[in-house]
């Protein structure tokens, strides 16, 4: 599948790759974007700047604008969301947590993989009809 | 290329632990088998007429399909096995460590017998000498005491140095 490119962020190598608790993805801000329309997957590289998703291995960053000049710092590890001021510039540096119990780049054909949502559909939800097994004994 | 910032608090929480083999990580399913065999498909479906008739876009879509179908397989394989090989060179290279750090306990090990050995002997020899100077009239009683206590602490050491050993 051949897609565009995303000119919003900027994707970088993962830093500390295989560090418990250090292991983190770095992605910069280039144009003002909400980042309710971007996630991260985990893919197997054989290629330049090409992979194949794995299965189940996904992060939305939910919805919040981020200005150009910041950045993102997502860790693969549980933790609270911080953020601060970079001072060589001035601008925002977010860090955000995956939530995951183990590192995951543990060799260097497994890369993170940048996407950008464009379209969705939600299935509706079901009928308010008495749900069976939900009887409290 | 620019410099990734270090946050001062990252936030985390330090429960995560290192994962050497990730075998929670699946590759998805893909699909399609591989492009050319759907476009030959669709040309086939749409337009018989393009390989000849129905029986020959049927035969040739079908022809593809398989190899496609093939390709497929032996690529999916073919990555199984490229996962195993990282697996088995993993072991090799952890396997290759220990036997070096085993061979160097076995060199020290060797060196150290034989050093322990030679005190003992030594002493031993030191202890006997120190009892005939003891019984001499000639020789003072001080070179008796030097040479029993010199001779008493290289076989205690003898007996008694620690042993190189422990898990690799």
């Amino acid at each position: 599948m051949i897609v565009g490119d995303i000119h919003e962020l900027e994707l970088f190598q993962v830093a500390d790759r295989g560090v418990p608790n250090l292991e983190r993805i770095a992605l910069f801000v280039k144009e003002t974007t909400n980042m309710g329309q971007f996630g991260i997957m985990i893919g197997y590289s054989s290629q330049h700047k090409s992979a194949l998703p794995y299965q189940d291995n996904l992060f939305w960053f939910g919805d919040g604008v981020v200005t150009k000049g910041d950045w993102l710092i997502l860790y693969t590890g549980k933790g609270t969301p911080k953020t601060e001021k970079w001072e060589p510039t001035g601008s925002n540096v977010y860090t955000v947590h995956w939530g995951r119990s183990s590192t995951i780049f543990a060799n260097s054909y497994i890369v993170p993989i940048l996407f950008r949502v464009d379209a969705v559909s939600v299935a509706l939800p079901p009928s308010d009809l008495p749900q069976i097994g939900n009887s409290h004994a | 290329m620019e410099t990734i910032p270090r946050p001062s608090d990252s936030g985390s929480d330090g429960s995560q632990i290192r994962n050497e083999h990730p075998v929670d990580l699946i590759e998805a399913n893909q699909l399609a088998e591989l492009p050319i065999a759907t476009t030959i498909q669709g040309i086939a479906a749409s337009n018989t007429k393009a390989f000849g008739g129905e029986v020959a876009s049927a035969l040739v879509a079908g022809s593809f399909a398989q190899l496609a179908s093939e390709l497929q397989s032996s690529k999916t394989e073919t990555a199984q096995l490229r996962k195993r090989i990282e697996s088995l060179g993993e072991d090799l290279s952890n396997q290759k460590i220990s036997n070096a750090i085993l061979n160097e306990r076995i060199r020290s090990s060797n060196q150290s017998r034989t050093l322990k050995n030679t005190g003992i002997t030594l002493g031993t020899f030191l202890v006997t000498t120190s009892i005939a100077f003891f019984n001499s009239p000639t020789i003072g009683q001080g070179y008796g005491y030097a040479f029993l206590i010199v001779g008493a602490i290289l076989v205690v050491a003898g007996w008694y140095a620690p042993k190189n050993g422990g898990e690799a």
